[in-house]
């Protein structure tokens, strides 16, 4: 770590927006202040107070504790944006600094700043945020070089400014490489597939076979089971609603809208790059409507498409922070999140642990850089925020044909608490939707991660349907504590963890529901 | 109700020779307590033979389907569990193995007369809620036909509400789930007792596995059942330093050779059970269990075979799994229970009433304690020394 990034590290500042946009030039760039179009009532009957989801007091859930930075403006600042007071003399810059630790933020450096919609509605005039947050972050870029100690001495005056970060930009957690569906058929077709669906290509869907989804639902979708329907916030690269096994199982709001694109700015979350919908479809493409695949929870599921990564995959922080955010509050009950970045994000932690407060179950993609995950150089976020927020899961992947771990997971016995199919060997990937209302083979943790975010909303029906209160750390520790244990993965997850859905279902009925065993088999 | 279930119709036919032909044995060593009769009017029977394990009116018969003195024709036991025998793995075969084994021929009793398989104890239906009519040409059909469960329902019917009949007549009206309005799915694709909707859910799939023509299934979770019902609050817990959360079956293994909570509830089901079928106790949970007998974590499922085993024997081969400790709970239950010999009743009525004082925090000592508390009470500690040397003799 530089000088500087210590340096400037910790430093806690309270920034004014009028000091940003209007005396020092700061262009906004992610939020416009239209009409609002999302309703913040929680669309589909769903009760953003669900009273089945305990309140998680001891999260904290805005803003950062009192005395910890609210502002990191460290060297790594992107594309070097940030210049300390001897570079900046160095460089011969003009700009008066306050003393040898103030620094300089360069024109166009890409800020985010957190603010408190609501704050500003009552005490600055604007109308109603479009996307109904009530913290929403923006992209904040100077129009000229600013000095630090003056960006904050102005910063400090505005009461509805919670927090500046640096805007970084996350990728989706890029599958290794995508094959085209046809070419795996041969080897599929031999594989003998489930009975208790009629989608034509379920065998190809190795996830689904490897992970026992399908045996799962003879609890989930019992006479006892699940009745009532799981919103998934599919934080990612948008969804193609319209897709033939996705159509019917697609989370509409009460403004007709399918989610929100908070890289355009609208809310139509199409997808224009293929991953989200492919983590879509593995988490719930419709079953037993004899097209294609089916999810891992096939029905009573309605997918949010919540769009945060642009057509090449890459995604701000601003946007990554508002998708969670906004998943949180229409309602969503599970977020899965392929994407990430070896960064720190003070800010999308916050974000996630405003979501777990809220009740929601994060899954989160551990990260393809086959690297063993630390506090470090390897820190991947968001995966590394995972293991200190209950109800949050970080996802590793494995190998369908032998449940190794695919050679490009990341991996680490105290970040990674479980693997989940996300490749298939020889082959390529796990089959599921795609634009062009295809399908296709992926691979890459952000396959797997959308198998336990599918498995996590299969046990959030359960609870729901049996009026069961929960904690998204519930939901979190039947998946792991039923997860089979595979003694090759031992130095790789968290126990060697294993997804195993129907001994979630198993453990889940055993637990809340059953006496005995739990609607087990005696064997 | 149709004249044909009222009608007490009484054919004669040589037991013997039907068990020879079909591989079934009769049963019936327990003597009735003639006190218990006069009890048995109370559920509506017809005749005595509430308090008998065989009516006079079931029997084998081969002439079952078209003989107009049965109301359905059932499965007696579970034939993988009874006789070692082998179904076909091909669904289509298998059920018409299970047909041709249906001859098991009954009057339905204690109907409430609502046209349903049902009455003040239990209700049974298919998982889509809809009931079958009780008159036999709804009932005499085959298993697992889609869309309909008229055998499935005729055989749970019989079978628990058999049970019922049995039990309380035997034991002077202690059955807990007497009038409890208990609700039976004869088709889910689980097999258990839900406490919260008080309902018992059978398995039936095509794929592989139906128990709900099991009758020793059946009466198992309706025994269960039973337990909970006795003392619904005792069994929300069960007492976490007895218990390990083991094959993703929550509190499915007890940490010591003493026994917990979850290996009673699962003895105390057997038991009922195996007093139905007392000449055969090895119980079939589904055609796709294998072994000779069946094996529950390294322990035979048949507590008359457990005589001897000792607590130690069982909880090292199975690891403490909670249904082979059960096992043994049975087992203790069972010899107690053959040692009293013409007062066996009085061994189900301590075992029915000892169920509204056990509870999750249990271990085997604890619950056999208390049942010599009941033991004490109602027959002035008759039984209390063969409790007691049944725990000596199993090593507890």
């Amino acid at each position: 770590m530089s000088l500087i990034s210590r340096r400037w590290r910790g430093v806690s500042l309270w920034l004014g927006l009028a000091a940003l946009v209007s005396p020092v030039g700061f262009n906004c760039h992610s939020r416009t202040d239209q009409a609002p179009a999302v309703s913040q009532q929680s669309p589909g009957g769903q009760d953003s107070t669900d009273q089945t989801v305990r309140a998680m007091a001891s999260v904290e859930a805005d803003g950062a504790p009192e005395g910890e930075s609210k502002v990191r403006l460290s060297s790594q600042l992107s594309g070097g944006s940030l210049l300390s007071a001897k570079q900046a003399a160095q460089a011969g810059h003009s700009l008066k600094l306050s003393s040898s630790d103030d620094a300089v933020v360069l024109k166009g450096a890409s800020l985010l700043a957190l603010y408190d919609n609501e704050c500003r509605s009552k005490n600055q005039g604007r109308g109603p945020a479009s996307t109904g947050l009530k913290f929403e972050a923006e992209e904040l870029k100077p129009t000229a070089d600013i000095a630090l100690s003056t960006l904050t001495a102005q910063a400090e005056a505005d009461p509805c400014l919670i927090r500046v970060d640096e805007n970084r930009r996350f990728q989706l957690v890029a599958p290794v490489t995508a094959v085209e569906a046809a070419a795996f058929q041969a080897e599929a077709n031999q594989i003998t597939a489930q009975a208790t669906v009629n989608d034509p290509r379920i065998a190809e869907a190795r996830h689904i076979g490897f992970s026992k989804a399908l045996e799962s639902w003879d609890w989930f979708f019992s006479g006892t089971g699940i009745t009532t329907d799981v919103i998934v916030a599919v934080i990612d690269t948008g969804v193609l609603y319209t897709h033939p096994d996705l159509a019917d199982n697609a989370y509409t709001n009460l403004a007709g809208k399918h989610g929100y694109d908070f890289v355009n700015s609208d809310d139509d979350p199409l997808d224009d790059a293929g991953h989200g919908t492919h983590c879509a479809g593995i988490i719930g493409a419709r079953a037993n409507n004899g097209v294609g695949v089916s999810g891992v929870m096939g029905t009573r599921v309605k997918i949010m498409g919540v769009k945060v990564l642009d057509n090449t995959g890459s995604g701000s922080e601003a946007a990554i922070v508002n998708g969670v955010r906004y998943a949180a509050d229409q309602g969503a009950h599970v977020i899965n999140l392929s994407l990430g970045g070896k960064f720190v994000s003070p800010t999308i932690r916050d974000a996630l642990v405003y979501a777990a407060g809220k009740g929601l179950v994060l899954a989160i993609a551990a990260g393809n850089d086959g690297v063993l995950m630390d506090a470090g150089t390897n820190f991947y976020a968001p995966s590394g925020y995972a293991k200190d927020i209950p109800g949050a899961i970080a996802v590793g992947s494995l190998d369908t044909v032998n449940g190794s771990r695919s050679g490009f997971s990341n991996y680490s016995t105290t970040y990674v608490s479980i693997g989940a199919p996300g490749s298939t060997s020889g082959t390529s990937g796990v089959l599921s939707t795609y634009i062009g209302n295809g399908y296709q083979l992926l691979q890459g943790t952000s396959m797997a991660s959308p198998v336990v975010a599918g498995a996590a909303a299969l046990l959030v029906g359960a609870f729901k349907s049996h009026g069961i209160a929960y904690t998204p750390a519930d939901v979190v520790n039947l998946l792991t504590e039923s997860a089979r244990t595979n003694a090759t993965l031992t130095t790789f997850f968290r126990s060697g963890a294993t997804l195993d859905v129907q001994r979630a279902a198993q453990l889940f009925y055993s637990r809340y529901v059953m006496a005995g065993n739990g609607g087990a088999e005696v064997q | 109700m149709t004249r044909s279930m009222q009608r007490p119709t009484k054919i004669l036919i040589m037991v013997a020779g039907i068990s020879l032909m079909l591989g079934f044995q009769n049963c019936g060593e327990f003597v009735v307590d003639p006190s218990m009769v006069a009890q048995f009017a109370s559920l509506g029977a017809t005749d005595s033979a509430g308090a008998k394990l065989v009516p006079d009116t079931d029997q084998l018969d081969s002439t079952c389907l078209t003989n107009k003195a049965y109301d359905a024709c059932i499965i007696r036991q579970n034939p993988i569990a009874k006789d070692i025998s082998t179904l076909s793995a091909d669904p289509s075969a298998r059920r018409v193995q299970i047909a041709s084994q249906s001859r098991y021929g009954v009057k339905l009793t204690s109907l409430s007369g609502s046209g349903k398989l049902e009455n003040a104890t239990l209700s049974v239906r298919a998982v889509d809620g809809s009931q079958v009519a009780a008159i036999p040409s709804a009932l005499k059909v085959g298993p697992g036909l889609p869309g309909a469960s008229g055998f499935e329902q005729a055989n749970v019917y019989y079978w628990m509400n058999r049970a019922a009949e049995y039990f309380d007549a035997r034991t002077g009206g202690a059955l807990h789930a007497k009038n409890k309005g208990i609700k039976v799915v004869v088709d889910d694709t689980i097999t258990g007792y839900e406490t919260a909707s008080n309902t018992i859910r059978l398995k039936m799939t095509d794929s592989s596995q139906t128990v709900a023509w099991s009758g020793d299934v059946a009466v198992h979770m309706f025994g269960l059942a039973n337990l909970m019902l006795a003392n619904p609050n005792g069994w929300k817990t069960l007492a976490t330093a007895k218990h390990l959360t083991c094959s993703a079956i929550d509190k499915g293994c007890c940490t010591t050779l003493n026994g917990c909570g979850n290996a009673i509830r699962f003895g105390v089901a057997e038991y009922f059970a195996a007093s139905m079928f007392p000449d055969h106790t090895r119980i079939g949970e589904a055609i796709v269990n294998t072994g000779n007998p069946q094996i529950i974590a390294g322990v035979a499922r048949d507590v008359a075979s457990l005589s001897a085993n000792t607590a130690s024997q069982i909880f090292t081969n199975s690891t403490g799994n909670a249904q082979a400790m059960g096992l043994l709970y049975a087992a203790i239950w069972w010899q107690v229970r053959a040692a009293a010999g013409q007062k066996s009743s009085e061994i189900d009525r301590i075992f029915l009433e000892h169920l509204t004082l056990i509870d999750g925090a249990d271990d085997f000592r604890t619950a056999i304690a208390k049942a010599k508390t009941v033991d004490a009470r109602l027959y002035g500690g008759t039984h209390a020394a063969q409790f007691d040397s049944q725990l000596t003799a199993r090593g507890l």
